[in-house]
């Protein structure tokens, strides 16, 4: 019993003076914890088994006084119902049993939440709420990797309809706080945030790393329209929460298919992140580079030779070697190779399918260099055009190629070929029913080869036909990455603004970060300075 | 289907084969294999001199991290392509460029 009000006494001296860092280094939750903090416990656990008794002696112990000084303040009812749920805490919590201690936690951060909202005093819990959530958003971390003991969860809470993770509850307990500390009063929108509007971003990141670990990603859409309606600029705000927040929210606009805002917030958390931060770069960059690319942007050797960029260099670099020539072997041959790094990071859908528009583009620029014979004075005044019929030869070559088909040796040096090899390679020339006439190509030993949908050029082992091809041509000028139209009856691509832009490629096919890349002003979720 | 369009919703990467995963296990090299988890940064706030915000920020980036992001790329180099575009997968020391030179030259023999 002495201790206990020994330690209120000191309580209401914190509360007395303001002093919110005090109140935060007494109110411990978590182990390694001074011996004091288990005497407390013992002694809890003797004397106030009821807890009837603890509200009483919190409630002697911390009253609520009249007449304070204006620097000064005092117990206010949300604060000893915190005061006796930290009791409990103490009372009941055993650190062998994790879940239970969570349970423990949430509840005394719920009440800290009430406590918090006190518009008087409330401020004074601040950096006691930042300890407390970062307590609980370590034990739901630890508790999200042992699926051993959360099971048992699932089956204490049945009935509950859409029973959330360990994460997810937790994101919504310090969700709360962070609407506490957003529509706090203290200070002007853009001003220099004051009160409670110091937490936000800690509140936003902590909510943010609980959500991307649970998968609950599509929650913090309300968070982030909230911070745009309501948020103090993010630079007011210490390096450390500014680059985490980035981080999230490029990812977060990422997963969202807005890869140009993704790679403004990435690029920005990136630049601020000094060196010596290797493990935050390196997974900047591993979203960063993406996003870059999918607008355009290829990474340079400069940025590849970084140390940070070490391990996804090679990934990376033949991503964008595919992209610049269009080379859909080197890209397939990517995806297959890299699969299981990609997927864990969250990366192989959105490159398996949303990189291909590059990719066409760069084929049909290629074809057209390789096709295109420039006109004689006398027909100059003619559209620069591409034969659609050559895009098709060029992608029934590629899509042979996917299906595993062998370039034939050049004429005269058969005798080097294993002669096995080409004999079966021919036979099943001959018995193949494509029927595309002459090729370069020969099939492989065994036939060839069966893909999966995302593997083809179009789907799997679908044949090219000219209708893919055209409408193929017809996407890429709707988004811009093509600069001409379409002549359907004549099976032809026609350049516009050859004239202009000096030659028909450049006109044809303009530079992808110019269409792409455009820089927003506002990208949701980043309060700017106004 | 496929369609080079950002509508593109389609999610078929069905599931790899029991030998193929194998394969790819093998691929991945255990240097790739990091924690994902961004970490809280030992230190709450640092100087904008110490990163490379500043120079990014200045006009036209003429910092450090101008020569980060490449955005003229195209490669317009028919035939040789800088041996970057080596085609792995069939004839050695050819191109992907030339092996699509040789398969239209041959169709506009025909």
């Amino acid at each position: 019993m002495a201790l206990t009000i020994k330690f209120l006494t000191s309580i209401r001296g914190f509360l007395k003076t303001r002093n919110g860092d005090g109140l935060r280094d007494w109110l411990m939750v978590e182990p390694p914890l001074p011996q004091e903090y288990l005497n407390l416990a013992t002694e809890l656990k003797d004397g106030y088994r009821n807890t009837n008794a603890i509200e009483k002696l919190v409630e002697s112990c911390l009253p609520e006084e009249d007449n304070v000084a204006e620097d000064q303040g005092t117990a206010w009812p949300g604060f000893v119902s915190f005061m006796k749920d930290y009791f409990e805490y103490w009372r009941d919590v055993d650190f062998d049993d994790l879940l239970g201690a969570h349970q423990l936690l949430m509840a005394l951060t719920n009440s800290c939440t009430t406590a918090l909202n006190n518009p008087t005093y409330g401020t004074i819990m601040l950096k006691t709420s930042i300890s407390l959530c970062a307590s609980l958003s370590k034990l739901s971390m630890t508790l999200n990797k042992r699926p051993d003991l959360t099971k048992r969860l699932s089956t204490v809470d049945t009935g509950e309809e859409d029973q959330g993770s360990i994460v997810g509850t937790t994101a919504e307990v310090i969700q709360k706080i962070f609407t506490t500390c957003l529509t706090d009063r203290s200070s002007q929108r853009f001003a220099k945030p004051e009160g409670k509007k110091v937490g936000v971003y800690i509140f936003a990141n902590v909510t943010l790393k609980l959500l991307f670990a649970c998968r609950k990603t599509h929650l913090a859409k309300q968070l982030f329209t909230n911070i745009t309606a309501k948020s103090p600029p993010l630079s007011f705000y210490p390096a450390a929460q500014r680059v985490t927040y980035l981080y999230y929210l490029g990812r977060f606009h990422f997963i969202n298919n807005h890869f140009s805002r993704a790679a403004q917030c990435l690029q920005e958390a990136y630049y601020q992140t000094p060196p010596s931060f290797q493990k935050h770069r390196r997974l900047i960059l591993t979203y960063l580079i993406p996003s870059n690319m999918l607008v355009g942007r290829l990474p340079s050797k400069t940025l590849l030779q970084r140390p940070e960029a070490q391990h996804m260099a090679p990934i990376f670099d033949q991503f964008a070697q595919a992209i610049r020539t269009g080379n859909y072997l080197v890209y397939q041959h990517a995806l297959e190779v890299h699969e299981e790094w990609l997927f864990n990071k969250g990366l192989l859908l959105t490159l398996t399918y949303r990189l291909r528009p590059l990719l066409w583009r760069s084929l049909s620029r290629r074809t057209f260099l390789l096709t295109y014979v420039a006109p004689t004075e006398a027909d100059s005044r003619k559209a620069a055009t591409l034969e659609l019929s050559s895009l098709l030869t060029t992608c029934k070559y590629v899509q042979k190629r996917l299906e595993g088909y062998l370039p034939a040796p050049p004429k005269g040096k058969q005798s080097h070929m294993n002669n096995s090899m080409l004999f079966r390679a021919v036979s099943n020339s001959a018995s193949s029913s494509s029927g595309t006439g002459e090729s370069t190509l020969v099939p492989p030993p065994g036939g060839p080869k069966l893909l999966r949908p995302n593997e083809g050029l179009i789907c799997g082992n679908m044949p090219v036909t000219a209708e893919h091809v055209e409408s193929m041509v017809a996407s890429l000028c709707a988004q811009g990455l093509l600069h001409g139209f379409l002549a359907h009856s004549q099976g032809r691509f026609a350049i516009m603004g050859a004239k202009q832009k000096g030659s028909a490629v450049a006109a044809g096919w303009p530079n992808v970060a110019e269409v792409l890349a455009q820089e927003e002003e506002n990208v949701p979720g980043w309060v700017k300075d106004p | 289907m496929a369609a080079p369009t950002n509508e593109d919703k389609s999610k078929n990467t069905s599931e790899a084969k029991p030998e193929q995963q194998a394969q790819q296990q093998q691929k991945s090299t255990s240097a790739l294999e990091e924690d994902d988890e961004f970490e809280d940064f030992p230190v709450e706030d640092w100087p904008a001199e110490e990163t490379e915000a500043a120079s990014a920020t200045a006009a036209s980036g003429n910092g450090t991290t101008q020569h980060l992001w490449e955005v003229s790329w195209d490669d317009n180099d028919n035939d040789s392509e800088n041996g970057k575009d080596k085609d792995k997968t069939g004839e050695k020391n050819r191109t992907f460029s030339e092996a699509l030179a040789r398969e239209h030259e041959l169709l506009s023999r025909r």
